[in-house]
């Protein structure tokens, strides 16, 4: 083709390389919101415990630290279920998504179990929300992603029947995706109380 | 399923690795030790699971800053 010859037109936009965000983004924001409150409640417990180390350190004796790795371990292997329950969806395996996300609910009921157990022994030896400040954060700030926890047991379990159903199309799994994002977010949020609560001294 | 297993190896290691650290953590650098590690697998947990690897929003940047940020405010409220 000569210089002054008619050039076809030429794709001056490069095709878009990045992947789009999974799940909705109302659900992000709604993470990120939660990530906030949980980012100064640690703060505020770190604060806490810097204004009396000798007290902290005395609560954090009576902690079970071995309870909290288990927690830990727990978390992230649910985690890993979930991711795994995605993935199956995707290439139009439902039953086994839905399997997955049932195998991720029955984990993280070990840590539920682990959780009461830990409340039951200091509730037991008599600390509780209204002792010292250590227990009072440490109920709050645990207690709290306790409940975060159990409400993400329960999205699963919704998640998963839903599969069992049918429902979450190859294309049409926003709704998985966010609350399987949901489930990552309770993961991340205990992967920094596990070391300020158990390990750091 | 491979990747995703050895995504869930690294951060189970990681985590026996910061609990074994425990002992160390009287010291400045090993709580640092043990937020960066926490650091890490926030980003792996981000990355992998959440599957924000190349994802361009701002809110992969968001959520891969979480950990490191507010790990260091609280190494240094611990000590200061």
């Amino acid at each position: 083709m000569s210089a002054d010859s008619p050039s076809m037109p030429t794709l001056t936009v490069s095709p878009p390389t990045g992947k789009t965000l999974p799940g909705d983004l109302a659900m992000w924001f709604f993470i990120l919101a939660e990530l906030s409150v949980f980012a100064l409640m640690f703060i505020l417990f770190s604060w806490m415990r810097a204004s009396d180390r000798e007290l902290f350190l005395a609560g954090q004796q009576l902690l079970h630290p071995m309870a909290g790795l288990i927690n830990t371990l727990v978390l992230l292997s649910a985690s890993a279920l979930v991711a795994q329950g995605v993935i199956a969806n995707r290439s139009d395996q439902k039953r086994n998504a839905a399997r997955w996300l049932y195998a991720a609910t029955l984990v993280a009921l070990i840590y539920v179990a682990v959780k009461c157990w830990e409340y039951w022994q200091l509730g037991s030896a008599g600390y509780g929300l209204h002792g010292d400040t250590f227990f009072m954060g440490y109920f709050l700030l645990t207690g709290f992603h306790f409940l975060h926890v159990v409400l993400g047991m329960l999205i699963l379990s919704f998640m998963a029947r839903k599969l069992q159903r049918g429902g979450y199309g190859q294309q049409d799994a926003d709704g998985l995706e966010a609350g399987a994002c949901y489930w990552h977010m309770v993961d991340l949020l205990w992967i920094i109380l596990f070391p300020l609560v158990y390990v750091i001294r | 399923m491979a990747k995703n297993s050895f995504l869930w190896l690294v951060l189970i290691a990681l985590t026996l690795l910061s609990f074994f650290l425990t002992e160390s953590s009287t010291l400045s650098w090993g709580t640092a030790a043990i937020l960066a590690l926490a650091a890490v697998k926030g980003g792996l947990i981000v990355d992998g699971f959440m599957e924000l690897n190349g994802v361009t929003h701002v809110l992969r940047s968001a959520m891969l800053l979480y950990c490191p940020v507010v790990g260091g405010i609280i190494f240094f409220i611990l000590t200061k």
